[in-house]
């Protein structure tokens, strides 16, 4: 087994309100190899954006990375990293700010800055991380422009964001991202705010650059259409927590844990007979302050057992490489032994 | 169909005059509904389905007569059985109406006032239209509350106070307050989370028994329109390309820009991955659309015809109408049926 590009042991962002403590990350497990694509879902308040930030450390105050979380990076040039112990705000986090990790965010319209040309914008992170010269760095860039399949590149170069699409600014976003060539892109619901077939572009666009560059790609959305079509590995959060993980095939076919099963229910799939009623979940996610020491789930779920509400479930092995966060399952891993 | 139209809209047009220059000329017109043609039963949901900028939420709006259309007829089927052309109507007689028509918006966030209490946001068409005052109104607010599944006792509290599908609850009972027969719903399970959009879902059906309500049901997400629609009509640029049954439609499209949009849905299902891709470039302008059929630049199966000629909407068979010149020859693909 080769070392994992990324390796998350024990991730926990707490945000230290007056309420209380909001543990909207709490003791995530994780491991990435170079050139896989895992999709986390999670309803929103799963705390699956938070994890991702924490990963590049943009949680700003009162929120915080917790001591005792490591987020280990192995980046190309030797030693791993563990991002979680680099200072707040020194160099050696901006090296892997923008070059070693990439992101792309839900609404390209507000993370695009709407006084500069979006080539300038691209220029910018190129001659940060990559080289100084400026020919050089515009060359990147405009090969950055034409790989996302934009037509004529030159001229979105001069662009200024709002005289594009929303789809055409996604793939500026993109384009951003890989203009450094990072080993890891992070995708915060890229597609979400986008019509159905400009999706459709966009997620096959970042599935090729993903085999052309050979990156790994940490792909977050509640889609989960989205996430059958383009993850490899499938990571479910529920209130901070990983509740299930396993490859895409064994999430959508051979799933576990109730918060799955019921997900997976409450989506209406195209194809399906029209108008039959939809499994939905009863009650809401809950807001993760204060919670007690009891299985998170435990409120809206339908097999919820006496042991629930006592004691918090462990993340444990049941298969190869499937891992539920359930009492369900872990008394038949004990007992089928 | 055999039965009496609730809503008839004909050749409805709304065009926007786009402005330049000192002087504010109007140099083009941005046609956002460009000769719609409509008609929806009692008691039938229709799904209106489209991408951004199709046109589909002004002729949403145009219908419940908050635009005013440039043109054309939108006939409705009052409660008393009197036919009247909504587009015709003004002050008084168009109030009068408005009870029977009302909307539930898509951001439960923005559509409430953080100011007033549920009781007020509930009551609120209520008292507008002089319709019940005093107990009479707190009773039919009390009333609809346990209808939408929100607790009677949380009557005085603030919207804040409520989680977002909780909100879209409160959306709901306000436009059923007045026991309308014609429900606009824009985009009004869109904001939610899966869990709880099959809820609110669920509510809209069982509300539609319960009050044999008609829905135009306007979503951009081609699942939902799935889910609740018993038949579905598809805009492109202003235009309606195909009006049909929901399940022939997703079976069976007719329009080349339908089988594109059904294929480009992300299939829940890892089995059925496809790197192919269905639909490229970019959505025409409605300022400056490409001639004869708007959707030709893109329409892989496009001839010369089509770059001249506009086709029309046209009845292919009982139920389905198409505007495309070659529906009869074209071989399409749809989704295919899984249980």
């Amino acid at each position: 087994m080769q070392t994992p590009l990324l390796s998350i042991k024990n991730l926990r962002t707490y945000f230290h309100l007056d309420e209380g403590v909001l543990k909207a990350v709490d003791g995530v497990d994780l491991e990435m190899q170079t050139g896989q694509t895992l999709g986390i879902i999670g309803e929103s308040g799963s705390g699956k954006s938070v994890m991702a930030r924490s990963v590049m450390r943009l949680i700003a105050p009162p929120g915080r990375v917790e001591a005792g979380s490591q987020i280990l990076l192995n980046t190309n040039d030797g030693e791993p990293v563990d991002i979680a112990q680099l200072p707040y705000d020194g160099d050696a986090l901006r090296q892997i700010r923008g070059k070693s990790i990439s992101m792309i965010f839900q609404e390209p319209m507000t993370s695009l800055s709407p006084v500069h040309r979006v080539g300038d914008q691209i220029l910018e992170a190129v001659l940060l991380h990559v080289t100084r010269d400026k020919t050089e760095a515009r060359a990147i860039t405009l090969d950055a422009i034409q790989r996302v399949g934009i037509p004529n590149p030159e001229r979105a170069f001069l662009s200024y964001p709002h005289e594009l699409s929303g789809g055409l600014r996604q793939r500026i976003m993109i384009a951003m991202a890989l203009a450094c060539r990072p080993q890891l892109l992070i995708a915060d619901e890229p597609t979400t705010a986008l019509d159905v077939t400009v999706q459709w572009q966009i997620l096959r666009l970042m599935d090729a650059l993903r085999n052309d560059l050979g990156m790994a790609i940490l792909y977050i959305t509640h889609d989960l259409g989205v996430v059958a079509q383009i993850a490899d590995t499938v990571a479910v959060m529920y209130l901070g927590q990983i509740v299930e993980t396993a490859d895409v095939f064994t999430i959508f076919e051979r799933p576990l844990h109730p918060y799955t099963q019921s997900l997976l229910k409450s989506i209406p799939k195209v194809g399906a007979q029209s108008r039959q009623r939809l499994e939905a979940i009863g009650g809401t996610v809950p807001v993760p302050i204060n919670l007690p020491v009891r299985c998170r789930f435990a409120d809206r779920c339908q097999f919820v057992k006496p042991e629930c509400s006592i004691a918090a479930p462990a993340l444990r092995l049941v298969d190869n490489g499937h891992a539920v966060r359930c009492f369900l399952h872990h008394q038949e891993v004990e007992h089928g032994r | 169909m055999a039965d009496e139209f609730l809503l008839e809209v004909r050749d409805l047009k709304k065009y926007y005059p786009v402005k330049k220059g000192l002087l504010r000329r109007t140099v083009a017109q941005l046609r956002a509904v460009d000769g719609a043609n409509l008609s929806i039963c009692k008691g039938e949901t229709v799904g209106l389905v489209g991408e951004s900028g199709c046109g589909k939420t002004t002729l949403g709006r145009t219908i419940l007569r908050t635009h005013r259309p440039t043109e054309g007829e939108i006939l409705f089927r009052k409660t008393d059985g009197a036919v009247v052309d909504l587009a015709q109507l003004e002050g008084d007689a168009l109030r009068a109406v408005r009870p029977q028509i009302q909307m539930i918006f898509q951001d439960p966030q923005s559509s409430l006032n953080p100011r007033m209490t549920v009781l007020d946001i509930v009551s609120e068409p209520l008292v507008a239209n002089r319709l019940a005052r005093g107990d009479e109104l707190v009773e039919r607010v009390k009333f609809l509350m346990g209808k939408v599944g929100l607790e009677v006792k949380h009557l005085n509290r603030y919207p804040h106070a409520f989680s977002g599908g909780q909100r879209q609850r409160i959306g709901i009972a306000r436009a059923l307050i007045t026991n309308p027969s014609l429900v606009v719903a824009d985009e009004a399970v869109s904001a939610l989370d899966v869990s709880v959009r099959a809820q609110v879902l669920n509510l809209l059906s069982d509300l539609q028994r319960d009050f044999g309500l008609t829905y135009l049901f306007i979503s951009h997400d081609l699942s939902v329109i799935q889910h609740i629609s018993n038949r579905v009509v598809v805009m492109y640029v202003g235009r309606i390309v195909e009006v049909a049954p929901t399940d022939s439609l997703f079976a069976r499209p007719l329009h080349p820009y339908t089988e594109a949009l059904l294929l480009s849905i992300p299939a829940p299902d890892p089995r059925r991955r496809s790197t192919e891709v269905f639909l490229s470039g970019e959505t025409p302008s409605p300022v400056k659309p490409p001639s004869g059929c708007y959707f030709h630049p893109r329409c892989k199966y496009a001839t010369d015809k089509c770059k001249v000629e506009a086709p029309p909407l046209r009845e292919l068979e009982p139920g389905r109408q198409v505007a495309c010149h070659y529906a009869e020859t074209l071989e399409l693909r749809g989704v295919a049926l899984h249980s």
